[in-house]
């Protein structure tokens, strides 16, 4: 007999397990051996299963045989590209699949032994809560009061019980000030906690976010992340986590799958999952930038590779050392920087009231360059989107002035400006409202009076330079996300501005997206065009931008080079904002490396010990 | 940093605001009801005068007066219009037209009144969204003890438009820094535009709806079933008395109209004058 399988003494513990799955296990198993395993329920209660688990939209499978298992108490994490699937996942599991939504199902997801297709759907969610992408569509009722109780009042908890767990729900939301706030009122980072509030309240066994941080800045998305954690450490909610940013997923997840075009391509526990970079990068997901680091010192050949800063310091001080003192880094200047063009934007002494009384720009100078790459960043609501309004002239100072190439925005039509300085909305479908993908390209033109030959020329060398050749006669809005995001881009490349301006270029979008539109951005920039976006991506930021405005409360605080922005960590922590994780690692491990800003600068400096 | 709806409180110490949302509710069917009844200018002209002199009693800022001017000068043409060229009321004929219809002195006293008509109610309703709130109307609506689905259908209303309104803004903005101009060119041309508009609009709504029924439902919210509520929607006696005097005013404009005639059309004082 040959032994097949041998184990001996073995243990396992999750990460962040309190007991032992497996304590001092030996077994042999024999070749061609038929081997049965039985026994009670593990260590911990299956909570939740797909097995296999599919729905379909009509064309192709949105999931395709998924088999998962979610213990209770776990943190899963969920991750993939733009259009993997995870969306319909989520629904799945709570119920709204196939309740809600029309589509094939074949297989079973079991929620604590409940077949969602054969249970009410109120009964489901009652012990699955489920919070979605957009902020502005989850809150249902008028105050934020009501919003946390209204799941409450739906399953007839006394009033007493309501009063006092939406009074705890704000306070773990930090929402507690708000609580007869409207929805109108608020920021989309103070919804999408008060969406998590009324589900802390109902505790739910099992919580489902999908996507519950991608419109927020850098603190509320760890802000999001710690109180999520905390519902887990308070009462045991199963927590799946559908997220681009991988890095804060990785601080807090026991295990992460990856979803690819509706399959699970990688399923491990979270200290492995991010091992292989290169597999994750293939499939359009950022790993967090430290493990990037060690992946590429190490040269792809150890596992268990750093997951936060802490982790990252002490293994780069244990196995690497620096080429040089740090002192002695010398930073080469970024590759955009133009500080000899002409000033192009002026803005002198700009405040603006909006007609409730709202101050949202309280005196705000600064001057654009031509050729410059300028990120404009900021907590949420601190007048990012008020003050490039003003730009392309849509709003008007109530105090100061803003020059566009010289002429005042007070004295010149939004259409003459449109020429000169182009703006891209955060969401494409605010900007596409024509049938076909050419007719939403030349609608620009001929209202700039461009006759019908230059309009065709034009159209087709934006459609050529963006990749979107041959989807002329394409109606825009069965186009995918990202080709959606690149046709609005091409709206305003193709009337040839001198500026183009972006709100937040990649939320939502995975990492393939995410680098076709800054490449398209880095390309027109090179051309000597300006750059100015809008973002709470700070990596976007440190990998691409020269230049960036922070803004708090209607003011710019600093304006300066990215490098310099990024050093000063406490305007940053005070700003609400977070430099990119590799430059708090720099900082960790050495203050005078805090001027990194990308994995590549920080790789260079090291050699192994 | 959204832009606030035309449904938000305007001062927080506006009287009105102390009110329950019941009578408020009650001053918003009362102003419209008696606006429907009255046909004579001259109370119509009293009317509007007090509606006037309550939006600076509430702390309404009377520039919301001005911005409905646009909607009053539309309101007022398709009045004026329809009155012009489709009725025949008796009076010193000013013009006939080939197809029986003509144009009195009556007939231009008549727009007169409808078109105060319209410009109460839309005043009225103005000054009331302006002291209360959606909120105040769906707890309104909660006091009445009509079926909760029937609240919560205002209520998301209430919210799709709010969202509406800033998603038709951006819109619209996109539109202009594309070059289209609004307030140009031919009717035609400006109906394009509009259509136009309309496309990304319905696209994000039908988005938004399925998105607002997963919400709804993740939330556990169903049509029937027994519920309970966080906030009692107590009316107190003040409120009470205000809606009696309110329904009792609707009362009296009916005995003011049907029984004395004093609200007819042309109604008091000028039945005087003109001997009818």
């Amino acid at each position: 007999m040959v032994t097949a399988v041998s184990i001996e003494n073995l243990s396992w513990r999750y990460e962040t397990g309190r007991e032992w799955a497996l304590k001092d296990v030996t077994l042999n198993v024999e070749e061609g051996e038929f081997l049965g395993v039985v026994g009670p329920s593990g260590a911990g209660k299956t909570t939740l299963s797909l097995c296999p688990s599919t729905s379909s939209t009509g064309r192709e499978w949105a999931l395709k045989d998924v088999t998962l298992n979610v213990e209770e108490g776990e943190f899963l994490g969920v991750v993939g590209p733009s259009g993997a699937g995870k969306t319909t996942l989520s629904l799945c599991l709570a119920g709204l699949i196939p309740h809600m939504t029309r589509g094939v199902m074949c297989g079973s997801v079991k929620i604590y032994s409940m077949d969602t297709s054969k249970t009410r759907l109120k009964d489901i969610v009652r012990r699955v809560g489920v919070v979605f992408q957009d902020p502005e569509t989850q809150f249902v009722t008028m105050s934020v009061e009501d919003e946390v109780a209204f799941p409450m009042e739906n399953y007839a908890f006394p009033r007493e019980i309501m009063a006092s767990r939406v009074e705890e729900a704000l306070k773990a939301t930090r929402m507690q000030d708000y609580a007869a706030r409207y929805p109108y009122e608020l920021s989309g980072g103070q919804k999408q906690r008060v969406a998590i509030a009324s589900f802390l309240a109902l505790r739910p066994d099992i919580l489902v976010l999908d996507e519950p941080t991608s419109d927020l800045d850098p603190a509320g998305k760890s802000e999001v992340f710690s109180i999520i954690d905390r519902l887990r450490t308070e009462y045991n909610t199963t927590l799946i986590v559908i997220e681009h940013n991988t890095e804060e997923l990785a601080k807090y997840a026991d295990r992460v799958v990856l979803l690819d075009r509706g399959r699970i391509v990688k399923e491990e526990i979270c200290k492995f999952f991010f091992d292989d970079v290169p597999f994750l990068q293939e499939h359009g997901v950022y790993p967090p930038q430290v493990t990037e680091l060690c992946y590429r010192l190490e040269n792809g050949r150890e596992s268990s590779l750093p997951l936060t800063v802490e982790q990252a310091t002490a293994y780069l001080k244990n196995r690497f050392s620096l080429k040089d003192s740090p002192q002695n880094v010398r930073w080469s200047p970024r590759r955009h920087v133009r500080k000899e063009g002409d000033v192009i934007l002026r803005v002198e002494n700009l405040r603006f009231t909006y007609p409730d009384g709202t101050e949202a720009l309280k005196g705000i100078d600064f001057e654009i360059r031509r050729g410059e790459y300028v990120a404009v960043i900021g907590q949420n609501a601190s007048g990012k989107t008020t003050l490039v309004k003003h730009l392309v002239g849509l709003l008007k100072p109530t105090h100061g002035n803003v020059y566009v190439f010289g002429l005042n925005t007070k004295n010149v039509s939004i259409t003459s400006l449109a020429t000169k300085i182009g703006y891209v909305y955060q969401n494409p479908d605010h900007q596409l409202f024509c049938q076909t993908v050419y007719e939403e390209c030349a609608y620009g033109l001929r209202n700039l009076g461009f006759s019908e030959s230059e309009v065709k020329t034009k159209v087709r060398n934006v459609l050529e330079d963006l990749g979107m050749a041959g989807l002329e006669d394409t109606e825009t809005f069965i186009l995918g996300k990202g080709e959606r995001q690149r046709l609005a881009v091409a709206t305003v490349l193709v009337m040839a501005p001198e500026v183009i301006i972006i709100d937040e270029p990649t939320t939502g979008q995975d990492m393939k997206q995410s680098e076709s539109i800054m490449n398209l951005l880095d390309q027109f920039n090179m051309e000597g065009k300006t750059v100015i976006i809008i973002t709470h991506n700070m990596r976007l930021v440190a990998e691409h931008a020269d230049r960036a405005m922070v803004m708090a409360d209607g003011k710019i605080l600093l304006d300066g080079g990215v490098r310099e922005i990024f050093s000063n960590i406490d305007l940053m922590k005070r700003t609400f904002l977070t430099p990119p994780q590799i430059t708090l690692l720099a900082n960790s491990l050495s203050p005078e490396l805090k001027g990194v800003l990308t994995v590549d600068e920080l790789e260079k400096l090291f050699k192994v010990k | 940093m959204s832009q606030r709806s035309m449904f938000v409180h305007i001062s927080k110490d506006s009287p009105l605001n102390l009110l329950h949302p019941l009578p408020k509710l009650a001053l918003i069917l009362t102003i419209n009801t008696v606006a429907l009844i009255i046909e004579a200018p001259i109370p119509f002209l009293m009317l509007i005068i007090l509606v006037v002199f309550t939006f600076r009693i509430a702390k309404v800022p009377i520039i919301r007066i001005w911005r409905l001017i646009a909607a009053l000068i539309i309101v007022s043409q398709a009045v004026i219009i329809s009155y012009v060229f489709t009725s025949r009321i008796p009076g010193k004929i000013i013009y006939e037209f080939p197809w029986g219809t003509y144009v009195s002195d009556m007939t231009l006293l008549f727009s007169l009144s409808m078109i105060m008509r319209y410009s109460t109610m839309l005043l009225g309703s103005t000054l009331i969204l302006c002291t209360t709130s959606d909120r105040d109307i769906t707890y309104g609506i909660f006091s009445l003890k009509l079926p909760y689905s029937l609240a919560f259908i205002f209520t998301l209303a209430f919210r799709s438009t709010s969202i509406f309104i800033d998603d038709f803004a951006k819109v619209r903005d996109a539109m202009i820094l594309r070059g289209t101009n609004f307030y140009k060119g031919s009717i035609v041309s400006r109906a394009r535009s509009y259509a136009r508009l309309l496309i990304p609009l319905i696209f994000i709504a039908l988005r938004r709806v399925v998105e607002y029924t997963y919400a709804v439902e993740a939330k556990g919210f169903t049509v029937t079933g027994k519920r309970t509520y966080l906030h009692r929607y107590d009316v107190k006696p003040r409120d009470i008395v205000i809606s009696i005097l309110l329904a009792s005013s609707v009362f009296l404009t009916f005995i003011l109209k049907y029984w004395l005639g004093i609200l007819s059309f042309p109604g008091w004082p000028l039945n005087m004058f003109l001997g009818r």
